[in-house]
Formats: structure tokens, C-alpha cells, sequence
């Protein structure tokens, strides 16, 4: 049987042929494909980029879920790996980018392991200073608030 | 037919449902320390909703407390450690955290007084949400 491939759109206009295995990794594109089968696919809000990335990701975990097969013990290892050194590779923007595009597509393992990546980063922060520089949140708190907060937890029982 | 949602670029707003997934991955104990990034985080931590989250994963993942006094009076030092299964002979435990407490303990419904060895101070206590049943700790020798 030969394989279906259907075409996405990014938003530049870019278009990206992908086997529909691939692409039904996306809940979204399932439902999309047997709406309207034979068309294009337009993704206006996401980037020829991320795009590209969302449809990396997807390409691995299709290969490994078909291929698999007997020995998945090993391979799912592999995947776990290769899934925290794709997040790795990642710059912070683009990482919610990423985030965003898994969310939209519901494509629920990579909402998972890019999650996990942003809860890491913030992990990593020290304190809330360094956590609103990384993801570019507005502090909204008065010195006054932040001082009654910081009162409020300093028992933490 | 167009699918329209968040324009992606690099001023990318997370919506307030991923942000509770992504917090709710998060230690406890460390979400504390970041309600005053802003007043959305601030409302997000402090809500039922990422309470239910972590209750719901207590109890699903029961741990065991060991807490240690050790030379210095008022600090106590925690240790969870996960509860026995198959897989894992001899679990490590790691520590939680290091808070100083005043000197009396309120025995919550989920903290179960086990043991306390005079000499070192040491106590056992069980998180319990499961079982609500004690649970013997094997001998321990030294630490």
C-alpha cells in the first residue's frame, strides 16, 4: 500500500509534504485529514521553524512506534533520550514556540517532554528575578505585595 | 478553512492551563518560592486547582518521610523516600529539604508518629493519604 502523504502550510506559506502516519500524531490534523481529505493544510500561526521541528519530532516517534515492535523495551529508552536531547538543543523562545504548537496540535508526548523542559528551566532559576528575565513576564507586584508575601511564607511548615 | 490560534513569535503568551501543567511538574515545595513572579502565577499557585494536582499525585506515589535532627537543635532535615516496590531492591532516599522548626510537631492527618530513638532523635513518619495503615521501617543501622 503506498503511503498517503498530506501537505501542511506554515505561516510564511511554506509547504511541507508529510506522510499522514506522521502527521496524525497530531489529534488535530487526525480529525482535519478525515474532514477534508486531499487538501492542504494551512497552520497560520505557526512558523516554517517550528513547523519543521514539530514535524521532526513526529517523523522519529512514528519510525520507533512502527518499528519497534518486538525489542520496544530498548528503543522506548532510546526515544526518551533522543526526546531530552531534541528539547536540549532548543533556545527558550523557541522552546514556546514549540510548547505552543504541541498544545495546538494536541500532540499530548511532545506537550509532555516540553513541559517537563520549561518546568526544568524554572527549576533551574534562583530566584523570581531570573524566572520573569527567561520567560519575559511582567512583574505586576508592588514592592508592598511582594514584602507581604515573602512575610506570609516565612514558616513554611 | 484556516486554523487560527496564538501567532507564534518570540512574545509567546502561555495560556493559564499549560502554565498550571507545567507548574504542577514542578516540587511543591519549590512553587512556593515563585508566587510573586507575577500576580497570574501568583492566583495559579495559590489555587484549588494545582492543590487537587499535587493531592492527586500524593496519592498515587506514597512516600515515606524520614526526618533527622541532628547537632544543630531546630533543624530538621527530611527525607522522602519512595515506598517499597519490585523493581527497586534498596530505593535512595533524597533529601527534601532543611527546615528549621519551632520545637513542637503537629501530627497531621497524613503523618503518622512511628518511632522516636531518643539518642539521635530520629523519627519515622508515614505519609498515609492510601492506606491510612503504619508501616514498618526496617532496622536502621547508621547514618
Amino acid at each position: 500500500m503506498s503511503k498517503k502523504m498530506i501537505v501542511l502550510k506554515s505561516s510564511e506559506g511554506v509547504s511541507f509534504v508529510v506522510e499522514e502516519a506522521v502527521a496524525r500524531q497530531s489529534k488535530i490534523i487526525s480529525f482535519l485529514v478525515e474532514e477534508f481529505p486531499d487538501r492542504e493544510l494551512p497552520l497560520t500561526n505557526m512558523t516554517s521553524e517550528i513547523l519543521r521541528k514539530t514535524i521532526e519530532y513526529c517523523k522519529k516517534h512514528v519510525v520507533e512506534d512502527d518499528g519497534g515492535g518486538d525489542s520496544s523495551s530498548s528503543s522506548s529508552g532510546d526515544l526518551k533520550e533522543w526526546d531530552v536531547k531534541f528539547v536540549a538543543e532548543i533556545d527558550q523562545p523557541r522552546l514556546m514556540d514549540l510548547l505552543m504548537a504541541a498544545n495546538y496540535l494536541d500532540i499530548p508526548s511532545l506537550l509532555d517532554v516540553t513541559c517537563q523542559k520549561v518546568a526544568d528551566t524554572i527549576a533551574a532559576c534562583n530566584d523570581e528575578k531570573e524566572i520573569r528575565a527567561t520567560f519575559n513576564i511582567e512583574n505586576d507586584f508592588t514592592e508592598e505585595e511582594v514584602e507581604a508575601i515573602r512575610m506570609e511564607n516565612q514558616y513554611p511548615i | 478553512m484556516e486554523l487560527v490560534a496564538h501567532p507564534g513569535n518570540n512574545t509567546t503568551t502561555i495560556p493559564v492551563d499549560l502554565i498550571v501543567e507545567i507548574l504542577s511538574l514542578l516540587p511543591s515545595k519549590s512553587i512556593i518560592r515563585f508566587q510573586s513572579v507575577s500576580k497570574e502565577w501568583f492566583s495559579i499557585i495559590r489555587s484549588k486547582d494545582l492543590v487537587n494536582t499535587f493531592l492527586t499525585r500524593s496519592n498515587t506515589r506514597p512516600h515515606l518521610l524520614l526526618i533527622l535532627e541532628l547537632y544543630t537543635p531546630g533543624k530538621r532535615f527530611f527525607y522522602s523516600v519512595p515506598e517499597h516496590n519490585n523493581n527497586e531492591k534498596s530505593p535512595q532516599p533524597s533529601l527534601v529539604t532543611i527546615w528549621a522548626f519551632r520545637h513542637t510537631y503537629t501530627t497531621t492527618s497524613d503523618l503518622v508518629l512511628l518511632t522516636a530513638l531518643s539518642a539521635s532523635q530520629i523519627y519515622f513518619l508515614q505519609q498515609t493519604f492510601v492506606t491510612r495503615s503504619p508501616f514498618v521501617i526496617p532496622s536502621l543501622d547508621k547514618l
